[in-house]
């Protein structure tokens, strides 16, 4: 595990640095490889250009060998990820019209999702502003003949649910309404809930 | 390439290099697969070059290191010799690759039987 670790360290390092180091010395070792083949054969007494090509079937194929190389060191995935995009950025300059209407309809997306996501958040997600909110329940009534749902829930009737053995810590009933502040300056409605004790 | 092939074999081929590096000491990349070559009895002729995918990931797990230097015959070569948690890591994978054989090898007796 800790060689792993190691060895991917190495290659994340090796990705910043110009590689070309690596390669060339990777380059001299293949050569010298190919070298010591080429005496092998000679002292088969094969003819030199036999002995060279030989040696070289029998290495196998420099490009193949050099692209594994290449691919072991350093993080091939990033850098074909920063080809693709200089490329991209080369080919959008190009076309500076369909790269203007790519950003827009990008732009907008974005923007509409970002405005209905704000509001939903504000709306729906956001926790309210009270320690331990999620146990913060409304209670409504229901007609069980049709599931239509009660506008209100009546004083009597919550007395009568206080004094069931519910499972809740507490219940308080809550009407709101508007009031009219007056006073100094102009006046103004606010917004105001009665609560019972 | 070295991707292509299946883990196992990856593997095997790491495993025989650590093994001819701590056996015969410094050895640069023509010298180790001519000798994984004559241990097998040349039934292993693979191309010599797969080698060197080996040795960069031997080299960058630490298991072994490289280092320039001259042959027998004065030639210049990058010679590879093990490192102490290359040869721990050869004992432990020694073990295991002789307790999985011999998994194997009960199970196919087991069929032949049968």
């Amino acid at each position: 595990m800790l060689a792993w670790l190691r060895a991917c360290a190495t290659r994340i390092a090796a990705a910043f640095h110009p590689r070309s180091r690596d390669q060339h010395e990777f380059d001299r070792e293949l050569s010298s490889h190919l070298d010591f083949l080429t005496r092998e054969n000679l002292e088969k007494g094969m003819s030199p250009e036999a002995a060279a090509r030989a040696a070289r079937i029998r290495l196998g194929g420099v490009a193949q060998l050099k692209e594994t190389n290449r691919e072991l060191h350093g993080l091939p995935f990033l850098e074909t990820l920063l080809q693709d995009a200089r490329y991209a950025v080369r080919t959008l300059l190009k076309k500076p019209g369909f790269a203007a209407i790519s950003i827009l309809t990008l732009a907008l997306g974005i923007g509409a999702n970002t405005a209905i996501f704000s509001v939903v958040y504000a709306v729906v997600l956001k926790p309210l502003p009270y320690p331990d909110s999620q146990r913060l329940f409304t209670i409504f009534q229901q007609r069980t003949q049709d599931s239509s749902v009660q506008g209100g829930f009546s004083y009597l009737d919550l007395q009568d649910v206080i004094a069931q053995d519910t499972d809740f810590s507490g219940m308080t009933g809550v009407s709101g309404h508007e009031l009219t502040l007056t006073g100094r300056g102009d006046p103004f409605i606010v917004r105001v809930a009665d609560v019972t004790a | 390439m070295a991707d292509e092939r299946p883990e196992i074999l990856q593997g095997t081929l790491d495993l025989m290099v650590l093994k001819t590096l701590a056996a015969i000491g410094p050895q640069h990349g023509y010298g180790i697969a001519r000798r994984i070559e004559q241990i097998s009895a040349d039934a292993l002729q693979i191309n010599q070059g797969t080698i060197y995918a080996s040795l960069v990931r031997l080299t960058q797990r630490g298991w072994i290191s490289g280092e320039w230097g001259t042959s027998d015959n004065h030639r210049k070569a990058k010679f590879y010799s093990i490192t102490r948690s290359g040869r721990k890591r050869l004992n432990a994978e020694t073990l295991n690759w002789n307790r999985i054989a011999g998994v194997i090898g009960r199970v196919l007796r087991l069929e032949e039987r049968g």
